[in-house]
């Protein structure tokens, strides 16, 4: 090895050796990224033995199991101020969400995370910005956003129009006029706000004009 | 949001489960139009929600170790790429595979956390550690 080669090395070394002043504080956050893996692998039904049957009440107790452990950390005297801190924290919010945390492993099925519908609604977004070449899909989900995910699930496959079909020779008249006037009345909410924004003057213009229409003629001295 | 999900509720679909974030407007509408039926909180959203304090500080370390070690690698590689033109063949090819090296450092320097479950400071400490390692063996190859 050449001086040079060997002192580029030796300098590379001594630049990545200086994350040793962080060496405390990096000690701290893996402990503090260990306690999310550690309730994810608990939720992720990881730890099941094989054969156990999983449910809300296997999972829950668990989870219980370990925020008692943890909240003993609290005061026991072995964290520093940033991890009791975070961690009392974490304890806090899955203390608040407890109830609604473990319900999914009941019924097969029922998903543990919303990720799969924020994944279609992207690819709702994505579809749309294909087809009209826009960036922003805001006006389309104002007018439309109620249906869009009705409409792409429609369209699916066969079973899912039949569905559709079946509904819609169930539907009731005066529903369907309700329904009909209420998504007209958002047409032109949001076009008055388009007017509003994109060609003020003339929008103002126009009210100015309907305002004059509207008042009763003045009678002459 | 409860006059969001009307329209939902007044196709009278069986509803067996709900799932949302955990938003407490969103808790509390679904909680209102089907209160008999299960409902779960997304629990990606719960852990991310829950481990926002730690995920910051973890930020912080991750930006002040890269504000420390980022200049220094950067003027390590001005050299390195002034040298290497006039460097004889091999010794060009040994500084060129340490340029690379500190390519990887700038790379683990400027990982993202991406939460809940990515930490940049503990994946930036990993790659480091590992850097650290596969140097230590290239000076020892180098030495025999």
């Amino acid at each position: 090895m050449s001086p040079l080669i060997s002192q580029k090395v030796t300098r590379l070394k001594a630049i990545v050796a200086e994350r040793a002043a962080w060496a405390n504080q990096l000690t701290q956050v893996t402990r503090m990224h260990g306690w999310v893996v550690d309730v994810e692998h608990i939720l992720d039904e990881s730890l099941a033995q094989p054969g156990e049957t999983v449910s809300n009440a296997t999972v829950g107790s668990r989870l219980d199991a370990w925020r008692e452990q943890m909240a003993q950390h609290l005061s026991d005297g072995t964290l520093s101020e940033l991890e009791r801190e975070c961690l009392s924290e974490f304890l806090q919010v899955l203390s608040n969400l407890r109830p609604y945390l473990v319900q999914c492993y009941d019924r097969q099925d029922f998903p543990r995370t919303n990720n799969e519908m924020e994944r279609s609604i992207r690819g709702l977004k994505t579809q749309y910005r294909r087809i009209s070449g826009r960036k922003n899909w805001n006006v389309y989900l104002l007018r439309y956003g109620r249906y869009v995910a009705y409409a792409a699930w429609w369209e699916q496959d066969a079973a899912h129009r039949q569905q559709l079909e079946q509904r819609a020779a169930r539907l009731d008249r005066t529903r369907w006029r309700e329904l009909r006037r209420e998504t007209t009345a958002a047409h032109r909410e949001q076009l008055t706000r388009f007017r509003f924004r994109h060609k003020r003057q003339a929008y103002l213009t126009s009210l100015e004009e309907r305002w004059a229409a509207a008042a009763p003629p003045r009678s002459l001295p | 949001m409860k006059a969001l999900l009307a329209p939902v509720v007044a196709l009278k679909v069986k509803v067996l489960g709900t799932i949302t974030d955990a938003q407490e407007s969103e808790l509390k509408a679904v909680e209102e139009w089907w209160p008999q039926v299960p409902h779960q909180v997304c629990q990606f959203h719960a852990l991310r929600d829950a481990s926002q304090g730690a995920f910051e500080a973890d930020k912080k370390i991750k930006t002040a170790i890269r504000k420390q070690l980022q200049p220094k690698i950067r003027a390590v590689r001005q050299q390195l790429k002034k040298q290497i033109p006039k460097a004889k063949p091999e010794e060009a090819e040994q500084l060129a595979v340490l340029d690379d090296y500190a390519s990887g450092i700038v790379t683990a320097l400027n990982t993202d956390g991406l939460q809940p479950f990515t930490y940049a400071a503990v994946e930036a400490a990993q790659a480091l550690d590992e850097v650290e390692a596969s140097l230590q063996r290239l000076e020892k190859k180098g030495l025999q």
